[in-house]
């Protein structure tokens, strides 16, 4: 459990966060900012201390979510409550304040593009994509021609930079993409936020808005994601992604080759002889109880209705059961 | 005032306090949430193949004397779904009707499993499991229960094997994988799913995780964890909600083989509607499947779309073909309270009708 002090500390952690929204709701508080993200990050920092991992992981989340987008939706909010205002101009404080973070708030939907830790996608052989693609500064090496004794080795170096190079690019085709959904998101919420104009329909809190923006978010991206459009992009971008990868694996099975270490092809090759066999023995195994056992297996007549089929016990005994039997 | 908004300062400061208590109560009672534990139903190892087990599920009745009931579940999920906690369990819900229950544990495949085939998981695994029960019961048919991608499997194995199943229960299983709604099928079109398979081998399980996390990237990876705070306050729905988490993110990787098959036979050439599937070197007919037919699918599934589901009834040989629309969706059709209520009692009482 929390100790005494993490509950003071927290308490007190809220106190200095509740001055600070009474400052930014106060009229002549100026443009004091609401420190909601704050008060998570002090929450999540205690919650690390006593916690689970599972917790732990879960409050990360929860942290990193509703610091984001939800004390954004409520910043915004904060500069509407109690006055007049429209969707028009609430739609539009909540794209500039959502477009003022940068990347920051779809970390997420970046990563995911990338199928996660994807090897492939690390900054440093962006960076190092970014100075193939530029020639180190000088012409485009890229598509110079080579030779010598290392020709065969510059060729596949080059074939790996275009490859990161294509990556690339296939990769701000998606994000081009995702970022085309967002807008959509924010003319889909102004519209539900106009549905919401007429008295006795009001949005009554910070967090009806933020709900209202998730539907509009949705609807947005489930647009955008079944497109034809899309799904090209979808299938250049995993397959750019897969060219990458197996090439840089290429390369790196080379290396391993060369120091004498055993790589994944030959581990691969070998499991592969092995599944075969094994399904060579059970068709062996089958066929051979097929033939023992006279008269071919027939698939029972269509029942009648409610008609419960007959048990098929002369086919049961044809095949032995494989596997290891606990009974 | 006038405009979308009807709050005032006021009411955004009470809304923040609540939070604020939240948080508060939350930071109490989290680090006293120990890691959830899954699986409420004893059971019992009955049979094995390499990593495949199937285990019987040990109910405080006596059975009924139908056939055994065998689950057959999804590679991409760990199949305690079906048994996840008291009061939300299938599995429980079965036994106590009287049904002689197993499920068919696929493991977590590893890289040595990397060429195992549909013809693998469907005439060695599946059919290893059902011929270990049908040995045990005189070598009668047994039941198939299948969910979700389990539901293909057990379509395409009582296709390829109709007189080993007496009843077919099909679950959440996609059959027309071109449905207009499905997000998944339509986004694996255009993979080049050989480069992908001799590249990745295995296909880790992340992946597969962040794929589905996208089809519904703002609900599930935001609007779920900002929900998070209108329960810090109640132990048991964190801890419901921390045992849902583990389950979704308890993935096996998936055996590249028979991953490449699934995709290009399923989702890219849509085999099961055009007849086209083959396994090993059989085909599929689902015309052969003659026996009584049960299919379940959610009406608010965004995994499987209600329609995808639905076209099995033109498809199949079956003169004795029913569904079950359910109302919720694809996790919630396992657990939630509804479908406590209403599927294991339509299962048992279907096949019941058919004993």
């Amino acid at each position: 459990m929390v100790n005494d002090g993490g509950d003071n500390d927290f308490e007190a952690s809220l106190r200095r966060c509740w001055e600070g929204w009474q400052q930014a709701m106060n009229p002549t508080g100026g443009t004091a900012s609401f420190p909601w993200r704050e008060s998570l990050e002090r929450w999540a920092q205690l919650l690390g201390t006593d916690a689970s991992a599972q917790v732990q992981e879960l409050g990360a989340r929860f942290q990193h979510q509703a610091g984001d987008w939800l004390g954004t939706m409520q910043q915004v909010a904060a500069g509407f409550a109690g006055r007049d205002s429209s969707a028009a101009e609430v739609a539009g404080a909540w794209r500039e304040a959502v477009e003022a973070q940068g990347d920051a708030m779809l970390r997420w939907m970046l990563d995911a593009a990338r199928g996660g830790s994807a090897v492939t996608d690390q900054p440093w052989l962006r960076d190092v994509a970014h100075a193939v693609q530029s020639g180190f500064g000088h012409a485009d090496w890229l598509n110079a021609p080579v030779f010598g004794p290392a020709r065969e080795h510059q060729v596949r170096w080059q074939a790996l930079a275009k490859l990161q190079r294509d990556h690339q690019l296939q990769m701000e085709r998606y994000v081009a993409a995702i970022r085309g959904a967002l807008d959509d998101a924010f003319h889909r919420f102004e519209a539900k936020l106009a549905g919401h104009e007429a008295p006795g329909n009001q949005l009554t809190s910070a967090r009806a808005m933020f709900d209202l923006w998730i539907d509009a978010a949705e609807e947005a991206y489930a647009t955008v994601a079944l497109s034809e459009d899309f799904q090209r992009i979808y299938a250049d971008l995993a397959n750019a992604q897969m060219r990458l990868q197996a090439a840089t694996r290429h390369e790196l099975e080379r290396a391993c080759e060369l120091l004498g270490v055993p790589t994944r092809t030959e581990m691969d090759a070998a499991h592969r002889r092995i599944a075969e066999l094994e399904r060579l023995v059970r068709r062996m195994a089958a066929g051979s109880a097929r033939s023992a056992t006279p008269g071919p297996e027939k698939p029972r007549p269509a029942p009648k209705k409610k008609a419960a089929p007959k048990p098929a016990r002369a086919a049961a005994k044809k095949a032995p059961p494989r596997g290891r039997s606990k009974t | 005032m006038k405009g979308p908004l009807g709050f005032g300062a006021d009411d955004l400061m009470q809304e923040t306090l609540q939070w604020q208590r939240k948080l508060a109560d939350g930071l109490k009672l989290l680090p006293g949430v120990a890691d959830v534990d899954y699986g409420v139903t004893e059971r019992r190892e009955v049979w094995s193949d390499g990593k495949v087990k199937l285990y019987r599920f040990v109910g405080d009745g006596a059975s009924n004397g139908q056939p055994p009931l065998l689950i057959v579940y999804a590679l991409v999920n760990r199949p305690y779904m079906v048994d996840l906690q008291d009061g939300r369990s299938l599995v429980q819900k079965l036994l106590a009707s009287g049904q002689d229950v197993y499920v068919l544990d696929w493991g977590y495949p590893d890289r040595s499993e990397r060429y195992l085939t549909l013809e693998d998981y469907l005439l060695r695994y599946v059919d290893g499991a059902v011929e270990h029960l049908r040995a045990q019961h005189g070598g009668a048919p047994v039941n198939l229960l299948g969910i979700c991608q389990g539901g293909v499997f057990s379509l395409c194995y009582a296709a390829l094997r109709p007189h080993k199943v007496r009843n077919l229960v099909t679950m959440v299983a996609p059959v027309d994988f071109h449905t207009p709604d499905n997000m998944l099928s339509h986004w694996a079109r255009h993979v080049d799913v050989d480069l992908f398979v001799d590249t990745l081998g295995n296909i880790p399980a992340d992946l597969m995780n962040a794929s589905y996390l996208m089809l519904k990237p703002f609900r599930l990876n935001v609007q779920k964890y900002v929900g998070l705070m209108d329960i810090l306050d109640d132990r048991q729905a964190l801890e419901d909600f921390l045992r849902m988490e583990k389950w979704i993110f308890d993935s096996p990787d998936l055996a590249g083989e028979a991953f490449r098959q699934f995709v290009k036979q399923f989702y890219q050439d849509n085999g099961l509607v055009h007849g086209r599937i083959r396994i090993g070197d059989e085909p599929v007919d689902l015309r052969r499947l003659t026996m009584p037919l049960l299919n379940i699918y959610a009406e608010q599934d965004h995994l499987v779309p209600p329609a995808a589901s639905r076209a099995l009834r033109g498809l199949v040989g079956s003169d004795d073909y029913s569904e079950l629309g359910f109302r919720g969706g694809h996790i919630g059709i396992y657990v939630s309270g509804r479908a406590q209520r209403e599927v294991p009692s339509a299962i048992h009482g279907w096949l019941s009708a058919r004993a």
